[in-house]
């Protein structure tokens, strides 16, 4: 039952995770590969203003949320600039950089050590110490993001943003800005990511900087692909089979010096024949 | 003579190192059809959009309908200009009635929206056969014409057209210019093109200009420019 419970979690904060890059890359056609950092940002707020400065839970998650937004409206200044390709490759380099400085940063990150010791959430002296009572509060978390996702996207708004991930071209001539949409769905995604991030940090209770590299912004993307993109539905789904391969992969036998190349390849593989046979994923409405 | 709805005063565009265009000044009149003519490479797209702020220029004013404007495809569709691109120029997933909606997106008075829809598609009679369609589902005649109506959704004073014949028929092409001598004078909308089918463009338009190598070369009216050896010179690069 705990093993069970704790796909769960694991499951619902990735389905967080997929649906804030589903609203950037799904619904207007950002590609980003820096979803990763993020995630790390609200994973590392949280968890030093807890245990460095004994913040409580909800306002370091706020904190969190609100700094992950603001540098990804910073970093959307330059990065947005650039078109498709350019774009991809710059987000890539940007996780690259958000890595190093979790790595790096020691005196407020501790470096590769991590930061142990992340106390469980307590909201309004209520403790969410157990797994099925965080569970309760990650499906919380996780309904209400889909659902202001899913009023964000139904709106007017929304129907921009469709707009400019069909043609970025006639939604400009149409007189709208944007540039300035863009900015605004970049900084909206990072900030459900840094909540996804929050969320994880005190459940695992302990984080490092492995946990925000380069492959975590791959495996958000694949979940999303896998899913579907444009749909937010499909991001749950998606969320569900990149947690659920692996674990599947654990009974097929493989050795465990080779378990986690296996788990790689895996992911490869499903990328490569989506990509030919569904590129719209699952339930998706767009493809790349 | 008609007042001027566009002045254009030594616009230059320049990528990189490479300067596209070179001082160029540039007059739409109002209510007229004006033709911008030029061999491939001229510079003729990319004056047009930087004109409406899709490309930054280096230098020059832009002053539309009296007002100096620093060109942005916000500013200018808010002044009353529209552009239709080249390529593919409608939302595909959309029907034709949202693809117009999609054109008055800055209008909030949904009453105003769709009595400009009613006369749109009384006026384009194709778009209120396939009102309820998906774009993707029409021919690129017909995508043409959805582009058209959704760059007037907004009245505008001035619209701007970039090579409209683009991949289509020879009898496609003719009823894309008919339509758009009629919106001239049905609506009074001044119209710029930019068209390399100027057999059937010329009869339409009032007036020209030639363009090449990001120099305005030859201006006046639209027999001046007909003259088939003025536009041999062009076209052989004469007329530089």
């Amino acid at each position: 039952m705990d093993y069970i419970l704790h796909l769960a979690i694991t499951m619902s904060i990735w389905g967080i995770l997929t649906l804030s890059l589903n609203y950037v890359a799904g619904f207007t056609g950002i590609i980003s590969l820096s979803h990763a950092t993020f995630y790390g940002i609200g994973a590392y707020s949280t968890a030093i203003l807890t245990v460095k400065y004994g913040f409580s839970f909800l306002l370091s998650v706020a904190i969190g949320m609100f700094l992950a937004a603001v540098i990804a409206y910073i970093v959307s200044i330059p990065l947005l600039k650039l078109q498709e390709d350019a774009f991809i490759l710059v987000s890539f380099g940007f996780a690259i950089i958000g890595y190093h400085v979790l790595l790096n940063w020691q005196s407020i990150t501790n470096g590769a050590l991590g930061i142990k010791g992340i106390k469980a959430p307590v909201i309004f002296g209520f403790s969410f110490s157990g797994k099925p009572l965080f569970l309760c509060l990650v499906l919380v978390a996780l309904i209400c993001t889909y659902f202001i996702l899913h009023r964000i996207v139904k709106s007017p708004y929304g129907t921009i943003m469709k707009n400019i991930r069909e043609n970025s071209i006639v939604a400009s001539v149409n007189g709208h800005d944007v540039t300035a949409y863009k900015r605004s769905v970049y900084t909206v995604g990072a900030l459900f990511a840094a909540l996804a991030g929050s969320l994880m940090a005190t459940f695992l209770m302990f984080i490092e900087p492995k946990s925000f590299e380069l492959m975590i912004s791959v495996f958000i993307l694949i979940a999303l692909i896998l899913g579907g993109m444009g749909n937010l539905k499909g991001s749950i789904l998606g969320a569900v089979f990149i947690i659920l391969i692996p674990e599947i992969l654990r009974f097929v036998g493989f050795p465990n010096t080779i378990i986690g190349e296996m788990q790689q390849i895996t992911y490869g593989l499903i990328l490569v024949l989506l990509m030919i046979l569904r590129p719209q994923g699952l339930l998706g409405e767009y493809k790349i | 003579m008609s007042q001027s709805l566009l002045q254009v005063r030594g616009l230059s565009v320049q990528f990189g190192h490479n300067k596209i265009i070179h001082g160029v000044d540039f007059e739409v009149r109002d209510g007229e059809i004006l033709i911008l003519m030029g061999p491939n490479g001229a510079g003729k797209t990319v004056l047009l959009k930087a004109i409406f702020g899709l490309f930054e220029k280096l230098s020059g004013t832009v002053e539309f309908d009296g007002k100096i404007i620093h060109p942005s495809p916000v500013a200018m569709v808010k002044a009353g200009m529209s552009f239709v691109g080249q390529g593919k120029r409608v939302f595909s997933s959309m029907t034709i009635e949202e693809n117009l909606r999609m054109g008055a997106f800055l209008w909030t008075d949904k009453k105003m929206i769709n009595q400009r829809i009613d006369e749109l598609v009384d006026f384009f009679p194709i778009l209120k056969k396939k009102f309820r369609t998906l774009a993707y589902n029409m021919s690129g005649g017909e995508q043409q014409i959805l582009s058209l109506a959704r760059a007037l959704m907004m009245n505008p004073k001035l619209l701007i057209c970039d090579e409209p014949s683009i991949g289509l028929a020879p009898k496609i092409v003719q009823q894309v210019f008919e339509k758009i001598e009629e919106v001239n004078k049905v609506f009074g909308t001044s119209i710029v093109i930019v068209e390399h089918n100027l057999k059937s463009l010329l009869k339409v338009a009032h007036r020209g200009y030639i363009i090449a190598q990001g120099k305005m070369v030859m201006e006046g009216s639209v027999e001046t420019l007909a003259d088939s050896k003025n536009l041999e010179k062009v076209f052989f690069g004469e007329l530089v």
